[in-house]
């Protein structure tokens, strides 16, 4: 077999060829319990490892989600390359955008090695059978949003991000270190755009005070609801390595002191820091809402799926004829 | 280098042909930015698109060191008329393949138009073209190649390029349009070279290619004097995309 | 042509379009980068490319857009033998011969050490007679140095 993923292991080199559930002379619940034993224990795994279904399982649900949010992600923002109202604002738009399409590469490869192609991971996302974050079933109104999606959503997405750099499947941690380093300079975009509005006319602070309200439902959902540790099957595998709750408090507390010092004003009057508890407080986000809209009853869903299947229908011919690309079906 | 008003008017022209040129392709062509045939092309699209926005970025900061102004002011606070992009780049990206022939052809005749630039006797025009010429030599391989993938290909590729050529081909040549000071330009050295003897060059350029892809040479520019005017309906639409936030208060920093 | 272009010019010439007739194959290609001057080469990821030009440019920009890298390798999937085979790389019978801590000599050090010190009156100069001085060599103790 000439297949050389896993070429810079995260393991040291005296560890990987013993890994016991690699042993195929070992029973399938022999190599479960090795496998289980050597992930909760800290242990790393590469694409050519043997892994128990449930695990490659849950691996490729959670990259394939992150994969299918940077695909449909793209497409609140694009809308706004072309109204950029500078040439350098265009330009770190267009970049900004670039990048999450090379996230959407990056995170399908790492679905893909681990067995399913790429157009049909496209299929399952126009069939609904698989989801993409919430955020991204929400329309964009003005240049206010290009600001609010690119500082808080990019932050609020930057924060989940950091704390997958050690995920125990390496492909995913290797990406995720890469997307990371990526992403700090859209913060950096997305605030300098913010602030710049904030300084500017009243209409401009309207444009961005607006945005945020629109926005602060959706970003307070995004980490997902709180679910028990013992529960999180993720956090279980290592896949991830915090909690829903650990997640939002930590974007709270870096940045809810960020939007208050620029004089905007977040619409939640329950909003505050509880001392005594160590953590913040809020109006418990809408949980009914994420359900439907993740299940793409959001505003923008339906839209956004179609344009997606549109545009991929129409660019076919250059995947399969020119580019020899298999041919499957797009539903 | 001293310049008389004349010569100062007919440069300015020139200038600002360069940048509409590389300003309107650049906003084209970052359409594809999120929707291209597949992620990695996406990336490599928008990168191209990137660079032609930051070579018009800077002609029309050489526009701007010579007229006064703000190259954003420049670019931005224009009626459509105000454009002077060649015809050429009015389409709208339509295709792929489309958007990969007029890729072709615009990055060949800019080549020809910036190696003749590469020697003006304008020295910040021939600085910064030196340093477009090095970026656009990635332009030209990927260009070239595309042309030639989508001439080789199986299916549909070879048929949609050849519809492509045909619908580019009576605004192929209107990257050459003549100016209206060029007699002084081609005089002062700042152009060396009329743009009537550059189309010739291009043309000769390509041949070889299009002889052996077996593909049919543009013809000569329809209506060759307005080549740089009378912007259709595509374009009327883009303008109004691109000054839309802009139009809100053209005052005010954003 | 301008000078300083030429070079360029010619690189960039030189990868235009599919060189081979072999039909286009959307497959995977691998990336390795050097991040700066001096260092190895590794594995940076891998793209989908229809052909062998296309897989450059496409490298380049996935691991190099940024200009965070000095160099590129990109090798198709396919023509890139590994090697995992345990019975090929962590053999069964003792190798240690040819690792450092294979050299265990605390004791014999101690020996040497003791022996020598015994005949301190012979002339420190030339006192070691071939076969018998311990040679700087891999040991794992402090006396010895590579």
């Amino acid at each position: 077999m000439t297949d050389p993923l896993a070429l810079d292991p995260v393991l040291p080199p005296r560890e990987r060829s013993r890994l016991p559930h690699n042993d195929p002379a070992l029973s399938h619940d022999e190599r479960y319990a090795a496998f289980e034993a050597h992930v909760t224990g800290g242990g790393k795994v590469e694409a050519t490892d043997w892994m128990p279904d449930e695990y490659r399982e849950e691996v490729l649900r959670f990259v394939e989600m992150h994969a299918n949010s940077e695909l449909m992600g793209v497409l609140p923002e694009r809308e706004w390359i072309l109204r950029a109202p500078t040439l350098r604002r265009k330009l770190a738009l267009t970049a900004k955008v670039q990048d999450e399409v090379g996230h959407a590469q990056l995170l399908y490869r790492v679905a893909e090695d681990l067995g399913k192609p790429r157009e049909t991971m496209f299929a399952d996302l126009l069939a609904g059978k698989t989801k993409f974050h919430n955020v991204f079933h929400y329309p964009t109104r003005s240049w206010g949003d290009v600001g609010v999606i690119a500082w808080l959503v990019d932050a609020a997405a930057i924060v989940a991000q950091q704390a997958l750099r050690d995920s125990s499947y390496a492909p995913y941690a290797r990406t995720m270190r890469k997307i990371c380093w990526e992403e700090s300079v859209h913060i950096m975009h997305g605030r300098d755009v913010v602030v710049t509005l904030v300084n500017g006319t009243a209409a401009q602070f309207e444009l961005v005070q607006e945005a945020l309200e629109r926005w602060w439902g959706p970003l307070m959902q995004m980490h997902g609801p709180r679910t028990p540790r013992e529960k999180d099957r993720d956090l279980y595998w290592r896949i991830k390595a915090k909690t829903s709750e650990e997640l939002r408090q930590e974007f709270l507390g870096i940045y809810v002191p960020r939007i208050r010092e620029l004089g905007l004003r977040i619409p939640d009057p329950e909003l505050r820091y509880d001392e005594a508890a160590g953590e913040w407080r809020y109006t418990e986000p809408d949980w009914a809402e994420l359900r439907a809209v993740v299940t793409n009853h959001g505003p923008m869903s339906q839209e956004r799926l179609e344009f997606r299947r549109l545009n991929l229908e129409q660019t076919a011919w250059v995947r399969q004829g020119v580019m020899g690309a298999p041919a499957l079906a797009v539903a | 280098m001293l310049l008389e008003p004349r010569l100062r008017e007919a440069l300015e022209e020139l200038l600002l042909t360069l940048a509409d040129d590389e300003f309107v392709l650049g906003y084209w062509d970052s359409e594809w930015t999120g929707i291209a045939p597949l992620l990695e092309e996406d990336v490599a699209m928008s990168s191209l698109a990137q660079d032609e926005i930051g070579h018009a970025r800077a002609f029309y900061g050489l526009l701007a060191e010579l007229r006064g102004g703000d190259p954003d002011a420049i670019a931005y606070d224009r009626s459509p008329e105000g454009f002077r992009h060649c015809r050429l780049l009015d389409h709208a990206r339509t295709d792929w393949a489309f958007t990969m022939a007029r890729r072709y052809v615009y990055d060949t005749a800019d080549a020809v138009r910036l190696a003749a630039l590469a020697d003006s006797r304008y020295s910040p025009l021939a600085e910064l073209v030196a340093k477009i010429r090095r970026e656009e030599v990635y332009h030209l391989a990927h260009a070239d190649g595309w042309l030639r993938r989508l001439a080789a290909a199986e299916g549909e590729g070879r048929p949609r390029l050849e519809g492509a050529l045909a619908a580019l081909s009576p605004d192929a040549a209107t990257v050459f349009t003549p100016l209206g000071g060029e007699a002084a330009l081609v005089k002062a050295g700042i152009l060396p070279g009329s743009m009537a003897e550059l189309e010739r060059r291009w043309r000769d350029a390509i041949r070889p290619t299009f002889a052996t892809l077996g593909l049919e040479m543009p013809g000569p520019a329809a209506d060759p004097a307005r080549g740089r005017r009378d912007h259709g309906e595509a374009f009327r639409w883009l303008w109004g995309e691109f000054t839309a936030v802009r139009r809100l208060d053209p005052v005010a920093t954003w | 042509m301008a000078s300083g272009t030429t070079k360029a010019a010619a690189r960039g010439r030189a990868s235009t379009g599919p060189r081979s007739s072999a039909a286009p194959n959307l497959e995977p290609y691998e990336v390795f980068r050097q991040e700066k001057e001096g260092d190895p080469m590794t594995h940076g990821g891998s793209v989908m490319a229809p052909d062998p030009e296309l897989a450059v440019h496409y490298a380049r920009e996935l691991y190099g857009r940024r200009q965070e890298s000095e160099r590129l390798w990109v090798v198709r999937r396919a023509d890139v033998r590994v090697l995992d085979d345990p019975d090929w790389l962590h053999p069964p019978l003792d190798r240690s011969f040819k690792k450092p801590g294979g050299y265990l000599m605390r004791d014999k050090l101690g020996a040497a050490r003791a022996k020598a010190g015994a005949g301190k009156a012979v002339s420190r100069r030339g006192g070691s007679k071939p076969g018998t001085s311990a040679k700087p060599g891999a040991g794992a103790k402090p006396d010895a140095q590579p």
